[in-house]
């Protein structure tokens, strides 16, 4: 079995901590070369994370927001668009967000719209609180090109590689507020 | 620079090829260990199965990822052995939701659970 699934590497203690007061926007330098993969933001800050692309594939970011922040991403998440490309993160709360060399995606929180007010950070770390619904009935589609083919793969290798030129070709148009 | 072994940027977060359904689809052990798929998108209102949890599964994460307002994910016995009232999670329309298996159950991360 391919052991490199597994989730506990040292990796998981993500390195230094990249702290915000103000807005900033991510770059993949950021990421990739000083090493920020854990983020606090206060004051209210906004943070850009910078635009999906093949060498983020597999980048994972925690950001913390001591008040409440906003994570935007341009194109939106999952490339919903501008109706889906904000993420507002309540009070202490930690959000993830994982790139798949196409786009971000914001994982188990609700994603609203930038200028709209329909973002809300989700649950509670108790399992109550009401589902993360996400508006928009969105008549997009996700047109992956990859499929699941190569079940040849043998262990020790860890698969992966692959292309996965998947890609959400949104349509949706959804409306929601601006 | 750090030290990269700090990095999450591993080839197991990479998650290999991307698996898309466009129907209500059953994950299987060998769509993650054989065919490598740990990020699949819910191209539509489906829902996405998991596989039962068992101890070959143990440590392996998948992420899921909508398009829908009905794109969902099941797993039996529910979430965390919850039972049928805690089996059911909807992604949603570009929602993504991590999920983590101790080798007994399925966990959804950070996600509200609700019953199917």
């Amino acid at each position: 079995m391919k052991r490199t699934r597994f989730k506990y590497f040292i990796a998981e203690k993500r390195g230094t901590t990249l702290s915000k007061t103000a807005s900033y926007s991510l770059t993949a330098a950021n990421i990739l070369q000083d090493g920020y993969s854990f983020i606090k933001l206060s004051n209210n800050a906004t943070l850009t994370l910078p635009a999906a692309s093949i060498e983020l594939k597999g980048c994972s970011l925690l950001v913390f927001s001591v008040d409440q922040g906003v994570v935007y991403v341009s194109g939106g998440y999952g490339g919903g668009g501008v109706n889906k490309d904000t993420v507002s993160i309540g009070k202490k709360e930690t959000v993830e967000f994982w790139c798949d060399g196409t786009y971000w995606y914001a994982l188990s929180t609700n994603i609203g719209a930038a200028g709209s007010s329909s973002s809300s950070s989700s649950s509670s770390s108790s399992s109550s609180s009401s589902s993360s619904s996400s508006s928009s009935s969105s008549s997009s589609s996700f047109s992956s090109s990859s499929s699941s083919s190569s079940s040849s793969s043998s262990s020790s290798s860890s698969s992966s590689s692959s292309s996965s030129s998947s890609s959400f070709s949104s349509s949706s148009s959804s409306s929601s507020s601006g | 620079m750090s030290k990269r072994t700090r990095f999450q940027y591993f080839v197991a977060e990479q998650r290999g090829t991307t698996k898309t359904i466009t129907e209500s689809t059953t994950l299987t052990k060998a769509n993650i260990h054989d065919d490598g798929n740990s990020f699949i998108k819910i191209n539509g209102a489906y829902t996405l199965t998991l596989p039962a949890a068992e101890t070959a599964l143990a440590g392996d994460t998948v992420i899921v990822a909508g398009n829908n307002a009905s794109s969902k994910v099941a797993v039996v016995a529910g979430f965390g052995g919850g039972g049928g009232s805690y089996d059911t999670i909807t992604a949603g329309a570009y929602g993504a939701i991590k999920f983590w298996c101790d080798g007994s159950y399925w966990y959804a991360l950070s996600e509200a659970v609700a019953s199917s």
